[in-house]
């Protein structure tokens, strides 16, 4: 039960109590590290990176205006942040055609269950989320892991819903392939 | 999108299940540690950015000041000094006023020690 909400917990902030940022702390530091490391693929600068987010969201929480949800404003800084930071590790993604991506149908991702085991299949869709780009596993981590909606996710990555549905069902449909592909080998 | 996504999407219940890691145990304190070493910073920041306002519009001032006086001659202030030839004669006075009360203090004080030993 939460007993306070977020805007509380930062207008204490902002007059001066510092310990109640250990509260937003408590709320936001788990799925921000999820989402983090999941996109740097490293525990270690996952860690650093968390800790870097969350003394940049304190420094600038003074400007915090509330025009977004205090979780969107801080995603969008994690998401950015991991981000940014995979963009210093110059890494080559596979790339996918599009006419390839065109034949994957919905009923081709609702049977995925079908072909394997479970542990084999949520071993198949974690090799293939880390061939995928940071951007893109931003996007769908944010979609299927922290239930974030289109829009939601468009004031997180600053893109527009259109954008962020078209790359959400692109993304869907190589991960598809992605796994076909390592199951195969 | 989003809701035919979530009626029948089997990638959800998928990522559902992916194994998630955890923060380091001390991840809280040392992070909250981190937090009152900015907030102090931040303070230092805006007291020092206070401080430097406070000297320049200062400096602004007197710059200003001096320039109406000097300058532009607004508003146009004439000192006078006063005429110093009575000061010994004052300061006699001012003497003989204080010799006097501390005469007075002495005298009453011995007065009381006095009476207060005759009392007992």
């Amino acid at each position: 039960m939460e007993l306070y909400t977020d805007i509380y917990y930062i207008q204490r902030i902002q007059s001066g109590d510092t310990a109640s940022f250990a509260c937003l702390l408590d709320r936001y530091s788990r799925p921000v590290h999820s989402l983090i490391y999941r996109i740097v693929a490293n525990q270690e600068d996952a860690e650093e990176l968390v800790q870097d987010v969350f003394l940049k969201a304190f420094r600038n929480l003074s400007g915090f205006k509330g025009n977004s949800s205090f979780a969107t404003w801080i995603y969008r800084i994690a998401y950015n942040t991991a981000i940014s930071a995979t963009r210093k590790k110059k890494r080559e993604f596979l790339t996918i055609e599009d006419g390839q991506l065109d034949q994957v149908t919905e009923d081709d991702l609702t049977g995925l269950y079908g072909f394997n085991g479970e542990e084999d299949l949520l071993g198949e869709l974690e090799a293939a989320l880390d061939l995928l780009s940071p951007e893109e596993r931003g996007l769908i981590l944010l979609f299927y892991m922290d239930n974030k909606s289109v829009e939601e996710i468009a004031g997180i990555t600053q893109l527009s819903s259109a954008n962020v549905k078209t790359k959400l069902h692109r993304i869907r449909k190589k991960l598809y392939l992605l796994m076909i592909k390592i199951k195969g080998e | 999108m989003s809701t035919r996504y979530k009626r029948k999407d089997t990638l959800r219940e998928l990522f559902s299940r992916l194994p998630q890691k955890q923060l380091s145990e001390g991840f809280r304190n040392n992070m909250m540690q981190r937090i009152q070493q900015e907030a102090r910073r931040l303070k230092r920041k805006d007291e020092r950015f206070g401080l430097f306002i406070t000297v320049v519009t200062a400096i602004v001032i007197l710059v200003l000041g001096f320039f109406a006086l000097y300058c532009l001659n607004i508003p146009k202030i004439e000192v006078r000094i006063p005429d110093l030839s009575t000061l010994p004669f004052f300061l006699y006075i001012g003497v003989l006023v204080s010799f006097l009360l501390a005469v007075d203090y002495l005298l009453r004080k011995h007065f009381q020690k006095k009476h207060s030993k005759q009392d007992s």
